[in-house]
């Protein structure tokens, strides 16, 4: 087990945000899908020991990782916020990253090369940080998480600004490490994402887990609850339901309660919200 | 290293940053160097460091400025975040930021102190002592200081983040609080009220953020002999600030560990302790504004505090003296007295700032004391038998420091138990110090603990010293004695190759010279006594003396230099200091000093009786306007013609000199033209 999260809390100021988390992490593509203020941002904090912790333990190969010396050296993280020194170049800034990380220098170049090509900038190497589009700052800190030989991979919102197709490359990135030693937990509120990237993924809501599992089993969470209504129907639904996709010709609704209309095959976002409403 | 290296990067490469650092120290070196060809004239490397410290403030607030504007680049950049995870990663990050203050510290450094050590180099004063002294004063100034306004600046970004205006209007006040134009602010307290606590309590918080010399007024000047950077509040105050500037870093950049509580720990001890050694500095020279600075507080504390001279009704016999000089003067002297008359009461003169712990007798008994002010007094009934005394004090005077890097107690200023009532300070027209040294003999043994040599006019080495005199004066600091023989001048280190004792040689022949034209007897000798040479802005009391006779040794101001000045100065001290005889004096002086003294060459006493004449309706019409000019061409020539008619009978220049001397109203030129008309008769 990479990750262990065992009864985490953490408070910050007198909101309780996380509240009492339990997760075990294997290597892999864990997603991190939950609404704003779910408290994605506050964990991923936690497992990066920007936060301390108010209760609970989060364990990296069965070590603390307060007391672990091997869990930073091997930890990558994007903020979901991430910016550069603007005076620097490309390499100038991995190179700064490697020093932090204490990647050795004689291995500097041929890494932060190989990182650069993983996100298709190794031809702005020597651009200034200030020359850089909001897209190629974002890639060039998803390169960085990857120095180092990292085997936890943190990223928040790995994809936001990304056009299509830096998107489908980051998603290419990201398949070539399922398959490593490697643990890459990606916190987004796009579940289109975690359904093209993700093998595991963890739903939070309010400082809880509500389903922590296989996207599959995520997806099997609506089963049964997900209708195809006609529009002028949707007053004769009984009891809760939630519209997940309004057309001309009808509506995708997940309800609580089976309906007498047509069942649709449920999609990894139709579990997501089944679970989310508390209907699954 | 790393990040330190790339910290040279961002800053050589913002546009904004380099050509600020640029600027700056192009500045500086032009203001270092613009009087550069002056500074090799006059040679005085204490004076060349004292202008390079005129605005020391200004790197302060440019390296907050910096500082800030380095560090809040990791917030702008959001990249604090990110450098977080890393071990040390936030540490490493500052860490460099700091190293590069350093760096540019450095720099701010060397610049001035590479013409000061030229000065010092092209002056020839060999001291060792002066050399170590002007290195510290510019660390402490021109690198110390502006290393901790880099460190608040890094402060200020981790603190208050992206909040530009805020932290300006911070770097505003803090550079403000180093200068003297916040006094009006904290003048309200005394303005309101009238009383002295509440200004001074202002002004002891605005020394808690005072980390440079000088105000932006020239005036506010401390006195550089005194030793300046070696005062040990100074160092501990830039302390607190380092390191607590650094405790916030830390506690930012430092994740929750052990590690972090032990670091936080280290650096809130180091702290405090730095800000109770700074609280506790005891004496210390303050040159300012405030009520309690060395030039005002004697002013201010006389004003309502006169009182009647009484002369003693015994006297003291021997003094044996343990002096401790560290945070201020600590003292046990023991004292035998001889009786009182009258069955007077045994009445003593100590300055009311040394306060007296106790008084005890030869066995150790409590000797019991009523102390009011200036003045203690012990009962005939309370005094031992055998009249030995130990009376045990600490404090010290604004004025005439005592610690741990110079002393500076003139014989005549009661900083020992003198025997008598008699005053310190006189606030009427001749408000001053009373210089009066005592004129009673007595036996001194002293032994002085301090962390440097202390001088004294008694014979000794060494710290201790003994002999018979009328008063003790104590000097030590950026002080070096030179020995000529059995005479002995304490001078200025950096006046050490001055040819000093020539000075003071040819100073007595102008003097004796002097006095011979003007038929006087010469009492005064500079040359059979040793002399210290003081301070250069030391001031005996406000009346301008420039050197005082102690009786056993002389106190002459460092400026006094000049032969011919000093011997004027001792030529006028029987001379009131009074309007109209005052013109006259210094008329008299240029004369002497500059009048060829040949009898023989002819003046025609009936033009300078006109002159003299029109120049007296001009002066009794508009005295402030039509004062003599002291190389007035007509009162010049009078004197010429009276020191032609003087033979051997008659002496018009020495009837002149007892005029001056004397406590008479009538106005000087009138007694000018009486005399010119009496030796015009006499001649006839």
């Amino acid at each position: 087990m990479m990750l262990s999260i065992t009864g985490l809390r953490k408070k910050l100021g007198r909101r309780e945000i996380l509240k009492g988390i339990d997760a075990e992490l294997e290597a892999g593509v864990v997603g991190l899908l939950g609404a704003n203020g779910a408290g994605k941002t506050t964990i991923i904090r936690c497992l990066t020991g920007i936060y301390d912790l108010d209760a609970g333990t989060v364990a990296y190969e069965g070590e603390d990782i307060q007391k672990s010396k091997t869990y930073r050296p091997n930890l990558g993280y994007l903020p979901q916020a991430f910016g550069m020194f603007r005076e620097l170049t490309v390499y100038e800034m991995m190179d700064y990253f490697c020093a932090l990380k204490k990647v050795p220098k004689e291995k500097r170049p041929a890494m932060i090369e190989d990182c650069l090509q993983k996100v298709n900038l190794e031809d702005r190497i020597r651009s200034r940080v200030s020359t850089l589009s909001g897209g190629m700052v974002r890639r060039v800190g998803i390169a960085q998480s990857l120095l180092g030989d990292a085997r936890v991979i943190i990223m928040d919102e790995p994809t936001s600004g990304l056009d299509p197709q830096e998107r489908a490359r980051f998603k290419n990135m990201v398949a070539r490490m399922k398959g490593q030693d490697k643990l890459a937990l990606i916190s987004t509120h796009i579940v289109e994402d975690v359904e093209s990237l993700c093998d595991r993924v963890l739903v939070m809501h309010e400082g809880q887990v509500l389903f922590n599992g296989d996207c599959e089993a995520l997806a099997a969470r609506a089963q049964g609850l997900v209708y195809q209504v006609p529009n002028r129907a949707i007053p004769q639904i009984k009891g809760e339901y939630y519209e997940a996709q309004v057309t001309q010709a009808g509506s995708r609704v997940i309800c609580r309660e089976p309906q007498d209309f047509e069942l649709l095959e449920p999609s990894l976002e139709d579990g997501y919200m089944a679970v989310m409403k508390g209907y699954a | 290293m790393e990040t330190y290296k790339k910290g040279w990067k961002i800053l050589i490469r913002n546009p904004m940053l380099l050509g600020t650092v640029i600027l700056y120290f192009l500045g500086f070196a032009v203001f270092i160097f613009k009087d550069h060809q002056y500074e090799m004239l006059y040679k005085n490397s204490l004076g060349t460091l004292r202008e390079t410290l005129e605005y020391a403030m200004v790197p302060y607030a440019l390296f907050m400025c910096i500082g800030y504007e380095i560090a809040v680049k990791m917030q702008e950049s959001n990249l604090a975040e990110t450098v977080s995870v890393y071990k040390s990663g936030l540490l490493r990050v500052y860490g460099g930021w700091a190293l590069l203050l350093v760096t540019l510290a450095f720099i701010n450094y060397a610049l001035p102190m590479g013409q000061v050590l030229l000065i010092y180099q092209v002056q020839g004063s060999q001291s060792g002592l002066l050399v170590r002294h002007l290195l510290l004063c510019g660390l402490l100034y021109h690198f110390v200081t502006p290393c901790v306004g880099g460190a608040i600046g890094l402060m200020l970004a981790v603190w208050l983040k992206k909040r530009r205006i805020l932290v300006y209007s911070v770097v505003l006040i803090l550079t403000l609080l180093t200068t003297n134009y916040v006094a009006p602010i904290l003048f309200i307290p005394f303005n309101i009220t009238g009383q002295t606590a509440g200004t001074d309590l202002l002004y002891w918080l605005k020394d808690l953020f005072t980390l440079t010399p000088y105000g932006l007024e020239p005036t506010a000047l401390p006195d550089i002999l005194y030793g300046l950077p070696m005062e040990p509040a100074r160092w501990l105050l830039a302390l607190f600030w380092l390191s607590g500037a650094v405790l916030v870093l830390i506690r930012n950049a430092v994740p929750q560990s052990k590690r972090r509580c032990v670091l936080l720990a280290s650096c809130l001890a180091i702290s405090l302790a730095s800000f109770v050694g700074w609280a506790m500095r005891g004496s210390v020279l303050i040159e300012d504004s405030r009520p309690s600075a060395a030039g005002i507080y004697d002013q201010l504390h006389y004003i309502d505090t006169p009182y009647e001279e009484v002369k003693p009704a015994f006297s003291v016999l021997s003094y044996d003296l343990d002096l401790c000089l560290y945070r201020e003067l600590s003292a046990t002297v023991r004292m035998e007295l001889s009786a009182a008359q009258d069955d007077r009461d045994y009445q003593f003169t100590l300055y009311h700032r040394f306060h007296i712990g106790a008084i005890q007798d030869e066995q150790g008994r409590d000797v019991r004391f009523t102390r009011e002010g200036d003045q203690f007094s012990i009962t005939q009934a309370d005094m031992p038998l055998n009249r030995k005394i130990t009376v045990q004090y600490t404090g010290f005077s604004p004025k005439f420091y005592s610690n741990a890097q110079g002393v500076s107690l003139p014989g005549y200023f009661p900083y020992y138990p003198i025997a008598g009532v008699r005053s310190i300070y006189s606030n009427d027209v001749l408000s001053g110090y009373d210089t009066r040294p005592d004129t009673h003999e007595h036996m001194f043994w002293v032994q002085i603990r301090a962390p440097y040599p202390v001088y004294c006019n008694l014979n000794g080495s060494g710290n201790c010293y003994e002999g018979v005199s009328t008063n003790l004066s104590l000097f030590g600091g950026l002080m070096e004695p030179i020995h000529n023989g059995p005479w002995t001048l304490y001078v200025e280190s950096q006046n050490r190759n001055k040819r000093l004792d020539e000075v003071l040689i040819q100073q007595q022949a102008v003097y004796d010279r002097a006095c011979q034209r003007l038929g006087r007897e010469s009492r005064l000798d500079v040359t059979q006594k040793n002399v210290f040479f003081l301070p250069v802005y030391f001031g005996f009391g406000s009346n301008g003396e420039k050197l005082e006779d102690m009786g056993d040794h002389w106190l002459i101001k460092q400026e006094m230099v000049d032969a011919e000045m000093l011997a004027e100065e001792m030529l006028k001290r029987p001379w009131n200091d009074r309007d109209g005889h005052q013109d006259l004096c210094d008329a008299l002086c240029v004369y002497l000093r500059e009048g060829s003294g040949n009898t023989e060459q002819n003046v025609d006493p009936h033009e300078i009786l006109l002159d003299l004449q029109t120049l007296y309706e001009l002066n009794v019409k508009d005295p402030v306007v039509n004062s003599i000019d002291s190389a007035d061409p007509t009162v010049q020539a009078a004197f010429a013609f009276l020191e032609k008619a003087q033979t051997s009978t008659y002496f018009p220049l020495q009837k002149l000199d007892a005029f001056l001397c004397s406590d008479k109203e009538d106005n000087p030129l009138g007694v000018l033209i009486n005399l010119v008309k009496e030796a015009m008769n006499h001649d006839a």
